[in-house]
């Protein structure tokens, strides 16, 4: 699959807010409360299109790839970097696509942003990502958060170089 | 002989609304979006959209996930909650006992 980014359009911000992810994964369930935060330009959302056009994800750049625990405890001043936040359409997720999608994101990026690194932060429940992301040359930089008993509100802040 | 005035019952869904506009107004003073905040509470978009618009209940345990969300205490939005609660309406305790 060939993946290209663009900026987000209403109709793809529609689309995406009705997605929904099952079992631990409905923790990223879209809302279209949230349509307007897609489509707002200070958040850089980007939608991911495959050779057909079709819309199969999106990535964002920047601010609405932290989370406020992470903001407090400064780990997002440590090392200048752009911050990378994505998500892949439910049907296609768990298929071995993320890593091809994970890149695609990069290489736009790294034409659109020039940034000196890229930066992630993830839960830790989610092995799944943490695997694509290890694989496309992601290190943990730092740990962060206390975990609940389901094992939710601790993250890692992954980083690789441009 | 008067009568008492019994204030009308209360709706469940007053408290519920305030919670949730509460919640909104917070994370709007502090700039932050659903996705920042339900990332960060462990729960999904979706359902922080419709706590704050006061359609879910959250329990005590959710409340203060979202809390740490915000990045606020829990007890800091329980006293905002509390305080953005109308006063109950008094009742005229001295006439009544009168009576």
């Amino acid at each position: 699959m060939r993946f290209t980014l663009k900026p987000i359009t209403p109709c793809d911000a529609r689309a995406i807010s009705r997605w929904r992810y099952g079992g631990p994964y409905s923790i990223y369930d879209g809302d279209p409360t949230s349509v307007d935060a897609l489509l707002e330009p200070r958040l850089s959302y980007h939608s991911v299109y495959d050779e057909h056009g079709d819309l199969v994800g999106y990535f964002c750049f920047g601010e609405d790839a932290r989370v406020a625990a992470g903001r407090r405890l400064g780990v997002y001043e440590i090392e200048p970097a752009t911050d990378i936040g994505l998500g892949m359409r439910p049907d296609l997720t768990g298929r071995g696509l993320g890593e091809a999608f994970l890149l695609a994101g990069l290489r736009f990026a790294r034409e659109t942003y020039a940034p000196q690194a890229f930066r992630l932060t993830v839960a830790t429940f989610n092995r799944r990502a943490i695997r694509v992301y290890e694989r496309a040359g992601f290190e943990t930089v730092e740990t962060f958060g206390a975990p609940t008993p389901e094992g939710g509100r601790k993250w890692l802040l992954m980083r690789r170089g441009a | 002989m008067k009568t008492l005035e019994i204030s009308p019952e209360r709706h469940t869904g007053d408290l519920l609304s305030t919670i949730g506009e509460t919640l909104r107004a917070e994370r709007n003073e502090r700039g932050l979006t659903l996705k920042q905040v339900a990332e960060g509470a462990h729960v999904s978009v979706s359902y922080l959209a419709e706590i704050e618009r006061g359609e879910k209940d959250p329990s005590s345990r959710v409340l203060e996930s979202i809390a740490s969300g915000l990045d606020v205490e829990v007890s800091e939005l329980l006293v905002r909650i509390a305080a953005a609660l109308e006063p109950a309406p008094v009742v005229p305790v001295t006439d009544s006992l009168a009576a």
